[in-house]
């Protein structure tokens, strides 16, 4: 074993720093890889497309690369610090010959592990449900992320609840990143440039979840000319529109819209079903971007995105409303100190709320009735990226967030009594602070570790969390083009999702660690061996976890949103004791096998895994599966680019069935009658009538919570897009894809149904979506 | 929120499908179920056992008629201070009997065997006797909607037993009632009062408390009030109750967690945000409940 910086510490160094930009519209480009030919000295851009590069003077080669890109590369004397930025034209050859696999881009050169990256063009060409392109369903195609049930955009990652993953979008985290009770998420595929997914061996620069963070960064808008991008699906369309601001290309924004028609489409059969009833459903959302280039040295974004669901529904006496809506906005300053230190500084604001009204009109008299919950952050943060040499990569940052909790309120209205009854929910004040620093340290030529730690306070009223969270991550390359790493890793959530489902209905509230109720904590343990190959250009990974989880919340049995928020049994909002405190864990193996250029593209990913919960409330103490276990998981991903202008593809997927609660027979379940002081005598002069004593009634047994599995879910979709640059320069693209090929029957739900004709109660399957076939038209200008 | 559900019906309707699973149904095969309660507060022990029943496949049952078979050849035993009590099934079919004697800190076996499949135990220990004490707070009124108002009764319950102990805590009520009568010209006017005594229950009945620890109970009524929500009016009307019964129970844990989980099952899996609730078995072998309680009431004074 030798020591790298023994190696090349004779001469002096130097720094090459700079952004890297798709050359035309002068978008930054996130993980570059930046490195000088023939020796170890590498790096990568950063999320605002950042890099920094030091090594010894010399005459040689710096090579930028980045799939789906012309790698280029500068051949000249580095003998002085240069600050410059570089861009990189896209590429459009097929014949992954060309495209060359360099060192840093190989899975198995890296020191992270546990990550998933996708770029916007990825998420596109996957088929999808009605032609809604969606980053969520996306995700859930990787090995150690699942769906919560079918078609839902909810994230269940190694085990965690769907609230158990940060998802930050520009910075911003979104808390409910679901429309239409969780079909589509939230973020339009069109609007975003890239994805990245930590499902372990989180880096010291994230935290606040348990199980996830999902990073990701929206486009920043064409600097060279003005464009956009139309299209028109079966149940939205979009539009995107970018240009810049100004003729010096100093600035450029970016707004993209999309909107639902259910609405219209589904009021005839609305009013038909449902004697007459005006009703809808649309949902609606708007991300836009703006940015200036104040120097060289200064950079300026803002960046906002506003999303709301609403359903509406007129009677002739009765109108009623339910909405959810999201808001984030961002402000960025990135400042680059020299061309070794860059400091991004964001300002966020972050808003979801829920809102039910109805309003009762009759002769004499109208009552009102409304509710509302939410939860409302202001954060301030600062990350600072430091490359003091080629064998560190250091970045420390601090932020502060205040939270603003207002998990439920319901007010009452009545004209004719004057009565206003409302229920005054406290608004709940938390302050989160955090501060972290991370080394990503090239030890040796073979040996990478990142060691962070993260420092997380967390204050509700008079109450006060104060953590340390240890990070490491270590690879160590034992032969060609193959390592082995590991990580160690402990995350705390200060704040708590209450969810009765799991489905991500907007219903499910946000709420603060209390006294009663800590953190949640997560320590997580991976080892994993990546293994890249050349021919075909394919990378390998294999991972294995053991997460274990504890002071997770859970309604006790029997209660649910409704039964906290309703005024008529609580003189106030008390979640606390709705909800009883457990552990769990959760343990597997993943496979992913990808293939990312080339003709064919796509992965094989597998994951087998177990995950059981504890709570001394549930299950009368005893351990069980959550709903979400999954023994089985395969997805299957392929990208066929047939032509230039004809891309094929399609996805395939198979997990073991739900795990449910489901009763097999029934008993009579007599209480004690304490009422009453019935004797044996009283008994035996009321036997006649059928007295017995207590009260009886016939109750399900269960055996064990979630003990029943559903059937197996699989479905394979299919996807077809048809490019063509039109005479005026456009590039109009049809797609048709086609949802759940085979027609398969997953189970949805069951329900008990009594068959008059066998006199039996049967177990009925209700399945959702059949064959779905679906047609967009995009046009490009 | 009924229309947002009907819209959701409606979708589900249009996209969705229904036909019978084609899966193994869970395991129903026929289990025995007791349900006894014991207690020093009477000399009679009652035991019932059933078979539970299949949901699937069981053609003619029907769960809400609540016919479930009684098992009449069992051999059914109380073992108490290490005396064997073999109780007799009644000639009318419902329970299996038998006089015994229980004392405080008794530790009582209930074995049922019908063969060698189907036969199971269960323990129970017979709990203190209750001390506490029950204050009336206050009655209030809140207007519920156009045509009824909540009469709502508060009264602490503190706990005197030493340590931690399981409570159940019931009423009783007893309230002064009008048999009203037409006149000749079709008035409604008062004919005999007497004194009504009904069965009734807190907001909430189950508690494990610490000594001097208290709750407050809520005893919860709905009333016609025609919109007024003046107590006097109400108390004119003869509808808050004059005194109750109060009935304290100290009771053994399986008693408490048995019917603490019956309790919860009502709302159950009634709806999907609701998961269903297990209900409690302290029975090895089979299902139900071997409980112990010790009984003392108290009339309280309300008016």
């Amino acid at each position: 074993m030798f020591c790298t910086s023994f190696l090349f510490s004779q001469n002096k160094n130097i720094t090459i720093s700079g952004y890297v930009k798709e050359k035309g519209s002068e978008e930054l480009l996130i993980g570059v890889n930046v490195y000088l030919k023939g020796t170890l000295y590498g790096t990568t851009s950063n999320s605002y497309g950042f890099y920094s590069l030091t090594f010894p003077a010399q005459s040689g080669e710096v090579a930028f690369s980045y799939v789906g890109f012309t790698s280029i590369v500068l051949k000249e004397n580095f003998d002085k610090d240069k600050i410059e930025n570089t861009y990189l034209v896209v590429d459009n050859l097929l014949d992954e010959v060309v495209v060359t696999a360099d060192i840093d881009e190989k899975i198995s050169s890296k020191v992270e592990m546990s990550v998933l990256n996708l770029k916007a063009n990825q998420i596109n060409e996957i088929p999808a449900l009605l032609g809604e392109k969606d980053v969520f369903k996306t995700l859930q195609l990787m090995p150690g992320v699942r769906s919560g049930s079918e078609a839902s955009s909810g994230l269940y990652v190694r085990g965690g609840g769907p609230d158990q993953n940060l998802v930050i979008l520009d910075d911003a985290p979104v808390y409910n990143a679901m429309h239409l009770f969780g079909f589509f998420s939230v973020f339009n595929g069109n609007a975003i440039k890239n994805i990245e997914m930590f499902k372990g061996g989180f880096p010291a620069r994230f935290g606040g979840r348990l199980s996830s963070v999902v990073d990701i960064s929206m486009k920043d808008g064409n600097k060279s000319e003005f464009g956009g991008e139309a299209s028109i699906g079966l149940i939205s369309s979009n539009l995107i529109l970018e240009g810049p601001i100004g003729k010096n290309k100093k600035s450029s924004f970016i707004v993209s819209g999309r909107r639902t028609y259910i609405d219209i489409l589904t009021a005839p059969i609305i009013k038909i079903q449902s004697g007459g009833t005006d009703a809808g459903y649309y949902f609606y959302d708007l991300n836009a971007k703006l940015n200036y280039e104040i120097s060289n040295r200064d950079k300026l974004y803002l960046s906002g995105y506003f999303g709301k669901d609403r359903f509406y529904g007129n009677e002739e006496n009765e109108q009623t409303e339910l909405y959810w809506q999201n808001a984030t906005s961002t402000v960025r300053w990135n400042h680059l100190f020299s061309g070794k230190l860059f400091s991004n500084t964001s300002f966020i604001y972050s808003n979801y709320n829920l809102n039910i009204s109805s309003e009762e009109n009759y002769t004499n008299q109208t009552s009102k009735s409304s509710y509302k919950s939410g939860i409302r952050d202001f954060s301030l943060k600062t990350d600072f990226t430091w490359v003091p040499n080629n064998f560190n990569y250091i970045r420390f940052g601090a932020s502060i967030t205040h939270h603003l909790f207002t998990p439920s309120a319901v007010r009452f209205q009545n004209s004719s009594s004057q009565n206003d009854e409302s229920i005054s929910v406290k608004e709940l004040n938390s302050v989160e602070t955090s501060a972290y620093i991370e080394d990503e340290w090239k030890v040796t030529s073979k040996i990478k570790v990142n060691a962070g730690v993260r420092l997380n306070n967390f204050q509700h009223e008079s109450t006060s969390y104060f953590k340390i969270e240890p990070r490491l991550l270590t690879s160590f390359i034992i032969a060609n083009n193959m390592s082995v790493k590991a990580s160690y890793t402990e995350m705390n959530q200060n704040i708590h999702l209450l969810t009765s489902t799991g489905i991500g209905l907007p219903t499910d509230l946000w709420v603060p660690a209390t006294d009663r109720i800590a953190p949640q904590f997560a320590r997580q343990f991976a080892v994993g061996i990546d293994k890249d190959f050349d021919k075909p250009t394919l990378s390998v990974s294999l991972e294995g976890y053991y997460k274990a989880m504890n002071d997770i919340i859970s309604y006790k049995e029997g209660a649910n949103f409704m039964m906290i928020s309703n005024p008529d049994e609580n003189d106030e909002f008390n979640y606390e004791d709705a909800v009883t405190v457990g552990k769990g864990y959760s343990y597997g193996a993943e496979l992913l096998i990808r293939k990312k250029v080339g003709k064919l593209t796509g992965w094989i990913g597998y994951t087998l895994s177990l995950t059981k919960y504890k709570f001394d409330d549930l299950n009368n103490g005893n351990e069980f599966f959550p709903r979400h276990d999954r023994r089985h998981d395969i997805s299957v991903v392929g990208v066929y680019k047939l032509s230039e202008n004809i891309t094929l593809s399609s996805t395939w997927v198979y997990g073991t069935g739900d795990a449910i609660t489901l009763a097999g027979s029934t008993y009579n379940a007599t209480t004690n009658d304490a009422n009453n002081t019935s004797t044996y005598n009283d008994y035996l002069q009321s036997i006649s009538n059928g007295y017995q004593l207590g009260n009886a009634r016939g109750v399900s047994y269960y055996n064990d919570k979630n003990s029943f599995r559903m059937g197996a879910y699989h479905r394979l979709d299919f996807g077809a897009r048809f490019k063509k640059v039109l005479e005026s320069g456009n590039t109009r693209t049809w797609e048709v894809s086609v949802y759940n090929i085979y027609n398969r029957n997953n189970p949805f739900y069951y329900e008990n149904g009594f068959d008059y004709e066998t006199k039996e109660t049967k177990l009925y399957q209700v399945s959702l979506f059949p064959i779905i076939p679906s047609v967009s038209y995009t046009l490009k200008f | 929120m009924k229309i947002f559900l009907r819209i959701l019906v409606v979708l589900l309707i249009v996209s969705s499908c229904r036909k019978e699973a084609d899966i193994d149904v869970p395991n129903g095969d026929p289990q025995l179920v007791v349900t006894n309660f014991i207690t020093v507060n009477t000399d009679t022990s009652f035991v019932r056992v059933l078979w539970s029943e299949p949901i699937y496949n069981n053609a003619g049952f029907n769960q809400y008629n609540n016919n479930y078979k009684h098992v009449e050849n069992a051999d059914v035993n109380i073992i108490n201070n290490g005396k064997k009590h073999k109780l007799i099934y009644d000639k009318l079919g419902v329970y299996y009997t038998a006089d015994v004697d229980f004392n405080i800190g008794d530790k009582v076996e209930l074995s049922v065997n019908y063969d060698e499949k189907n036969k199971l135990t269960a323990l129970c220990k017979i709990p203190v006797e209750p001390k506490y004490k029950i204050e009336y707070l206050n009655t209030d009124s809140i207007y519920v909607d156009e045509w009824s108002v909540k009469i709502m009764e508060e009264f602490k319950f503190t706990a005197l037993n030493k340590g931690s102990n399981y409570y159940a805590l019931h009423l009783n009520v007893f309230y002064e009632s009008n048999i009203y009568n037409y006149n000749d010209k079709d008035k409604l006017v008062d004919g005999v009062k007497s004194v009504q005594k009904s069965t009734s229950w807190f907001d909430k009945s189950y508690f494990e408390l610490d000594e001097n620890k208290s709750v407050i109970l809520r005893h919860i009524k709905y009333v016609n009030a025609n919109r007024e929500t003046d107590l006097d009016v109400i108390y004119s009307n003869k509808e808050i109750n004059d005194s109750i019964e109060f009935i304290a129970l100290t009771c053994d844990v399986d008693y408490f967690k048995y019917h603490k989980s019956i309790e919860k099952y009502g709302y159950g899996g009634a709806d999907v945000f609701t998961e269903p609730v297990i209900v409690y078995s302290n029975v090895i072998g089979g299902l139900g409940v071997f409980g112990a309680y010790n009984r003392v009431t108290q009339n309280v004074l309300i008016k």
